[in-house]
């Protein structure tokens, strides 16, 4: 046998390009650029849709300047509890931005100051949590290097999204322009999205600084309750006089004066929001870089008693699995539709007080019953709330759906469990907890109603309808999920809502065909606050949720097993 | 004897890529079968077919005589499965993780299930989040293993687990054969193979390499034996040797494969000044793929 000599090797290094170092594996911000791509187009394809509807519906309802004067009265007469609920001030409605920021600002500022929250509180914890961070860290980036890159690709992306946005609204001013005024100007649109931007980095930096020391889901948590609770004390301080002393808390209300779209401009008040921004993202890093790599604290919350936690079998265990989140759905909805609830007289009162509205009323809603003590909850609850507990309703379901793309199927289903009972039993826990859902947001509006003086009989009967439309929403999922792949499942029931939500917005704004609105199950509920029921809904969503299921079962039987 | 598990051409594609193909084994009732491979090779694949997790493309597994497309509700019954990894539920305590799934198998004996716990060291307070993957592991063993079953389907059952509980495993699983139940298991350690296992089976690239009696393993011992020299090596002065193979130079350094006594060696290389002298025994997929590696062979 002869002996192999090797010859020296040469030394070859890899090279990084400076665009990949920019967005892709160039480095830790490109990487954390690239993971946020899909939430950046979502983000900004749902507001530039926004921007879309706001252009169109301006050039086709309000074509003319006697519809936009009417537009205008409208926004002055309109119950202070409307006018709370899209973000208090109602500026130069006249306009194409007027409008687009006074109708849509709940939009603008709430949905990527939500994104900004989940992203900033799990973009360090969730390494950290994953295990991924211990390698981050042994890889020759110092801790603030890695917090800064990770909270720096957060913020390009956010400025991404608000510079493309800007253009596009400054687009659809010049496309859908029709009187004078409506042009937005390029320096207009850019300032209202960097105050949308940095209003929306606010949260997230609450949550970023919570993180390490309460984890990701209470500081989440805190962070979208601050947020959001801002924007309601901001919207309402001139209507509950308890607000009043809570609104300087607010950065909406620091930045209230600020609407550049609508003609408004105060950049001053933008550098408190700035400040907030940095001081919350410097605590979250020193917090980052002191602490223990893997010590990150958590919210300590009461422990599920262990008769709700399910261990006898699949269904118990699927709802006990789902309760927590169920219950955390239910109070956040509830307490909206108990403020609502408790308003129907003051709504009542403001629509009956002026004849010109009054017959504005008459003429969009016929037949509306103004006495019937659920008025308030069907006209400013009810689509909202079906958007939310359909939301809820895909989350529950993505939660259902990681037993098995997380691989706890792995041992359950060598148990002597047949897949297709197992999926049948898991799902129906799934429906039991969003009942759950149902059922807090139904004595929030007996205790709204309730504290009215009014029956609340009817209102929580027609909480019925929030529960159908999330079954169904449920149906749809478990059915993608048992189909095609569990990861389907959430992503698929959340479709559904987004696009039944946009169905309902859209065909008003665009003055779509009936028939196009006629496609959104929520169309086929009658009005169930009040009363008035359409059967059609019930058996449709009865139908899409129990054979949602077991169309999902028959084909989770039949598949492989994992995603 | 009777055959628990039985394949015939067991093939599984995943699309275009590769799971396993023509697979035929047998392990009879009784028998504790080792199953080794590299990464990728198809063991899970493996394991993942018998349960019906996955379907095969084309060929047949029987478990315990029944078609495991046909009634996999029924195997189940009988059999007890820890994954290489698996994930449980966060917000549950480990004893009640363990109660959950003897629910699942219908009720358990819990003069045995606490024995386990017991002997693996386990705090069944804690919340399974909380668990170190060690802990993990005996938190799956005891599912495994707490209702008695037939056939045991162990993927690395040893991994996480520190030295003094292996050998409560060994142990464990000891008994299980001794009351003549059934052992399939993946594994990359020797010597756990060695302890626990009648025969083995080596796949790879999806086929199977080899079946044989663990005791043939012992034939082919052999050492990976590593020399630095301070000086040039001679290389020359080994490859001489009764027992040496695959003698590889790189600068200083001599590594050789040595089949027998390693005293040849040593006396050889006292006639140099040596820096550093290393025998290392390969692993048991080491051993085996030096030995069946080019293609598939006969299987025993």
């Amino acid at each position: 046998m002869t002996a192999d000599i090797q010859p020296a090797r040469t030394i070859s290094i890899t090279t990084t390009s400076l665009a990949s170092r920019l967005y892709g594996l160039g480095s830790l911000s490109a990487k954390t650029l690239r993971d946020s791509r899909r939430a950046m187009l979502l983000l900004g394809g749902f507001l530039a849709l926004i921007w879309l509807i706001s252009g169109a519906s301006m050039a086709t309802a309000f074509g003319t300047p006697a519809a936009r004067q009417e537009a205008v009265e409208l926004t002055r007469t309109l119950p202070a509890l409307f006018l709370g609920l899209y973000g208090g001030d109602a500026t130069n409605v006249d306009t194409l931005g007027g409008l687009a920021n006074w109708r849509y600002g709940l939009v603008f500022f709430v949905f990527p100051a939500f994104w900004s929250i989940l992203a900033l509180s799990g973009t360090l914890v969730g390494e950290v949590r994953r295990g991924s961070m211990d390698l981050l860290a042994a890889s020759g980036l110092t801790r603030t290097r890695v917090a800064l890159e990770k909270v720096g690709a957060h913020v390009a992306a956010m400025a991404i999204v608000m510079l493309a946005i800007a253009l596009f609204a400054w687009l659809v001013g010049q496309v859908f322009y029709t009187l004078p005024g409506d042009h937005i100007a390029l320096e207009a649109s850019l300032a209202y999205a960097l105050a949308m931007g940095l209003t929306a980095l606010a949260g997230g930096a609450i949550a970023f600084a919570l993180a390490p020391f309460i984890g990701r889901g209470g500081a989440a948590g805190i962070g979208a309750a601050v947020m959001f609770s801002g924007w309601i004390v901001n919207g309402f301080r001139d209507t509950i006089p308890a607000f009043e002393s809570l609104a300087p808390l607010s950065w909406y209300t620091w930045t209230a004066g600020h609407r550049p779209i609508a003609g408004n401009w105060d950049w001053p008040s933008m550098l408190p929001v700035a400040v907030l921004v940095v001081a919350g993202i410097a605590v979250g890093i020193a917090a980052f870089i002191r602490r223990d790599l893997g010590d990150i604290g958590s919210l300590r919350t009461p422990s599920q008693p262990t008769a709700v936690l399910g261990i006898s079998g699949p269904l118990g265990r699927s709802f006990g699995e789902r309760l927590p989140d169920a219950l955390g759905w239910g109070v956040g909805l509830g307490v909206y539709s108990a403020v609502v609830g408790a308003s129907a007289d003051s709504l009542r009162e403001s629509l009956t007080g002026n004849e010109a509205i009054q017959g504005l009323f008459a003429a969009a809603f016929p037949g509306f019953n103004l006495n019937e003590p659920g008025v308030a909850l069907q006209l400013m609850f009810v689509g909202f709330g079906m958007l939310a507990i359909g939301l809820a309703a895909a989350a529950i379901v993505h939660g259902w759906s990681s037993d098995e793309s997380d691989g706890r199927l792995e041992m359950l289903l060598a148990t002597p469990q047949d897949r297709f009972r197992w999926m049948i039993r898991s799902g129906l826990g799934v429906f039991a907890a969003l009942a759950v859902v149902t059922l807090v947001v139904a004595l929030a509006v007996a205790l709204g109603v309730g504290l009215s003086g009014e029956n609340p009989l009817t209102p929580i009967v027609g909480t019925v309808a929030l529960a159908l439309f999330a079954l169904a929403v449920g149906g749809i999922g478990m059915a993608i999920g048992g189909l095609v792949r569990p990861s389907l499942a959430g992503p698929a029931a959340a479709l559904v809502v987004v696009v039944t939500f946009l169905v309902d917005i859209l065909v008003p704004a665009l003055q779509l065909p009936e028939e196009v609105r006629q496609l959104a199950l929520t169309a086929h509920f009658g009005e169930p606050m009040l009363g008035t029921w359409d059967p059609v809904g019930i058996v449709l969503a009865l139908a899409l949720a129990f054979g949602g299921l077991a169309i999902g079962a028959l084909g989770f039987a039949r598949r492989d097993l994992g995603d | 004897m009777t055959a628990v598990i039985q394949t015939e051409k067991l093939t599984k594609f995943y699309g275009r890529h590769r799971g396993i193909v023509d697979v035929d084994l047998e392990v009879a009732e009784g028998e504790a079968f080792g199953f080794l491979g590299p990464n990728g090779a198809g063991k899970t694949t493996m394991i993942r077919t018998l349960l019906n997790h996955i379907r095969p493309t084309s060929g047949r597994a029987t478990v315990f005589g029944i078609d495991t497309t046909v009634d996999p509700v029924a195997i189940h019954r009988r059999l007890g499965y820890l994954p290489g990894e698996f994930v449980l539920y966060d917000k549950l305590t480990g004893g009640q993780t363990i109660e959950y799934f003897a629910n699942l198998q219908g009720g358990v004996d819990s003069a045995y299930q606490a024995d386990l716990i017991a002997r693996l060291d386990l705090d069944p307070s804690r919340k399974f989040r909380e668990y170190s993957k060690g802990n993990k592991q005996k938190v799956g063993l005891v599912v495994a293993l707490q209702h008695r079953p037939e056939l045991l389907l162990l993927d690395e059952p040893t991994s996480g687990l520190d030295p003094l509980v292996q050998q409560t495993f060994y142990g464990v699983i000891r008994e299980a054969k001794a009351e003549g139940r059934t052992i399939f298991m993946s594994s990359h350690i020797l010597s756990e193979v060695e302890k626990t296992c009648d025969r083995v089976a080596i796949i790879r690239d999806g086929r199977l390499a080899k079946v044989d009696r663990v005791e043939a393993l012992r034939d082919l011992a052999h050492h990976q034996v590593e020399l630095r020299f301070a000086g040039p090596v001679p290389a020359a002065e080994f490859e001489g040797l009764a027992g040496v193979s695959d003698v590889v130079v790189e600068d200083h350094t001599l590594r050789m494969r040595v089949s027998g006594p390693i005293t040849p060696i040593v006396l050889a290389a006292a006639r140099h000044e040596v820096v550093d002298f290393v025998s290392r025994e390969p692993t048991l997929e080491e051993t085996f793929l030096a030995e069946y590696g080019q293609g598939a062979g006969e299987v025993a």
